[in-house]
């Protein structure tokens, strides 16, 4: 191997190291498009294509599911099991094209996933409830699972999603069909276009309204 | 997606035997994502000297290593020259608030211990 060539695939390496040390320390990174690509990292464009988020994926055998069967627990979530639940209200709420991958997803209001949450603790909303959604939505931005705009009660899928399988999918959309359906979503920040004759074919629990 | 390749890992796991990739990427997890240290005696990816080199080539490709603690188990960490490239650059991933707690964990758990002299 020649010098130059070895001293670009040291230089290459590090740049790798470097990248992946950010993203273990601050979770993924949201970044420009014309950032060159990081071995390991995964893209995920933004809907708008503004902007890339790199999130780290592992070989299969690796990660968090292995230290189960070892008997060494991850640290632990705080209310792991609201927590499941609502990335779960969230992701019936905001996966909306299930034919499609989860990412990018559309986005959902806080009013869909308070009716979802009642709906699938088959009861009425307690005052409670709100504590524990807004809890668990919280958690689960800060882990980058969700993307919560608190300010206008909305939320998108986070760029963690990017990482779920096609069977991790093919899971969760039979985990969607058990929750009760999410009301029509009503945006603050962008009022839906008025009609639109010429949209791509309606799914059919739209038509179903 | 398939996970079947793996860019930055495969070129050092391929060579392995399906037995050995399995504790390799075993050990890997648990150091780096298991709560506390994990026992050498526990994995076999950590007790073989062979293995457990192919556990820390992984952790360098993302500049973290291995710190043995206790002598008896392992975790891992950020590589130093890491460390000081990113401190370097003004890498901060962390708010204000989570940096004001952690300067009063280490008063608490350093500062005063060593201030009393114990």
């Amino acid at each position: 191997m020649s010098t130059a060539s070895s001293s670009e695939a040291v230089e290459r390496r590090l740049y790798n190291a470097l990248w992946w040390a950010k993203v273990q320390s601050a979770g993924p990174l949201e970044v420009e498009p014309d950032t060159p690509a990081v071995a390991g990292l995964t893209r995920a464009a933004s809907p708008d294509g503004s902007t890339v988020w790199l999130v780290p994926t592992l070989p299969s055998g690796a990660g968090h599911p292995v230290l189960e069967e070892l008997g060494a627990p991850p640290v632990a979530v705080e209310q792991p099991n609201e927590t499941a639940r609502v990335l779960s209200i969230c992701v019936a709420c905001c996966w909306t094209d299930r034919s499609g991958p989860a990412w990018p997803g559309s986005v959902g209001t806080l009013a869909q996933i308070r009716s979802v949450y009642a709906g699938m603790r088959g009861r009425p909303e307690q005052s409670s409830d709100l504590t524990l959604i807004i809890g668990s939505l919280r958690r689960l931005h800060a882990t980058h699972w969700l993307l919560w705009n608190e300010k206008a009660g909305e939320v998108r899928l986070g760029p963690r999603v990017i990482t779920w399988t096609a069977a991790d999918e093919a899971t969760l959309r039979d985990l969607c069909r058990h929750l009760p359906d999410p009301p029509p979503a009503v945006l603050s920040s962008e009022p839906p276009p008025p009609e639109e004759p010429e949209s791509d074919p309606l799914p059919a629990e739209v038509a179903d309204e | 997606m398939s996970e079947q390749q793996h860019v930055l890992f495969d070129p050092l796991l391929q060579d392995l035997s399906d037995r050995a990739r399995d504790e390799v990427l075993a050990a890997f997890s648990a150091v780096q994502y298991a709560a506390h240290p994990v026992a050498e005696v526990q994995l076999a990816g950590l007790r073989d000297v062979t293995l457990r080199r192919h556990v820390a080539r992984m952790l360098k490709l993302i500049g973290r290593t291995l710190v043995h603690v206790d002598g008896t188990h392992w975790t891992a960490g950020y590589a130093d020259d890491i460390a000081a490239t990113l401190t370097a650059q003004g890498w901060q991933p962390l708010s204000v608030v989570d940096r004001a707690v952690l300067v009063l964990v280490l008063v608490h758990s350093v500062a005063i211990p060593a201030a009393k002299g114990s």
